[in-house]
């Protein structure tokens, strides 16, 4: 699968854009513009679902980077889990930076938290 | 093909792609890298990724920044060859352009990522200018070959974590 796929749900004031496929330095624009469409519509928070993904490179790092830095006034969530995402956001250091959860629904409750 | 004493005889795997230098054979590339490796290592998945993301950078470098001042042909290679005796895989990736130095303090939304990556997953990571271009010489050790007559004990032995 070369293709990123990008869906996006809503729960609650909570965007969710779910991950597929290869976040790439071809891909990465597309996640960084289904931010910028999903953040149009202020949300009082945004997840990034990169449990489906297949392979994160670091342009699709900076993305999250980018995503939390410029959006400091909303919740912000990764979902990642295994070698493929969790492993290398760890090691760059950018889980310390950006909150990083095993599961949605952990996503969810901690930004939920936030926005109380 | 097969050696009757593979201790004597080790098979020296090798792989070897080339392509010209873009998103599309940086994408290529990696899964055709990741392929070998499952055949030809005995291998885990977290190793495979970590040694697919390393040369993936080292190719994304290559395709972003190597040929920004020089148009014309843009190629770029990747080879891969195992030491049985060192139990190494050494990966080189080239190009024939010139990396573009970025000041970080300059352009803080610059991703600058990919070196520090390729230096915390590799066992070694060396990044040589030279005239004729950009070699990155990859290695990554404590890789054990998978044999021909690999079989389930021998995997279960072999497969510990390298983490």
């Amino acid at each position: 699968m070369d293709v990123l796929q990008l869906d996006e749900q809503w729960v609650g004031q909570v965007a969710v854009i779910a991950a597929s496929g290869a976040l790439d330095i071809l891909t990465a624009p597309q996640l960084r513009d289904a931010v910028a469409a999903a953040l149009d519509r202020k949300p009082t928070g945004l997840i990034v679902d990169l449990l489906a993904l297949e392979f994160l490179g670091s342009a699709g790092m900076q993305v999250l980077l980018d995503t939390r830095s410029q959006n400091p006034e909303i919740g912000f969530a990764v979902v990642a889990d295994g070698a493929a995402t969790s492993r290398p956001l760890k090691i760059t250091g950018i889980s310390e930076i950006v909150d990083v959860f095993p599961t949605l629904d952990a996503a969810v409750a901690s930004i939920a938290n936030i926005t109380e | 093909m097969n050696s009757p004493d593979r201790s004597a005889c080790p098979r020296a795997p090798r792989f070897v792609s080339a392509g010209s230098a873009d998103v599309h054979t940086a994408t290529r590339l990696r899964k055709a890298l990741a392929q070998w490796l499952r055949d030809q290592f005995m291998i885990d998945e977290v190793r495979v990724g970590d040694i697919v993301l390393t040369v993936y950078e080292a190719l994304a470098n290559a395709t972003e920044f190597a040929y920004l001042d020089s148009p014309g042909a843009k190629a770029v290679r990747v080879e891969a060859e195992y030491s049985s005796s060192r139990n190494r895989l050494e990966v080189t990736v080239s190009d024939h352009g010139r990396w573009r130095e970025i000041d970080p303090a300059l352009r803080p939304n610059t991703r600058g990522r990919g070196i520090p990556l390729m230096a915390a997953l590799a066992s070694s990571a060396i990044i040589e200018k030279q005239t004729s271009g950009t070699v990155v010489r990859l290695r990554f050790n404590e890789l054990t070959v998978r044999t021909a007559d690999d079989d389930l004990t021998v995997r279960t032995a072999d497969v510990a974590m390298s983490a």
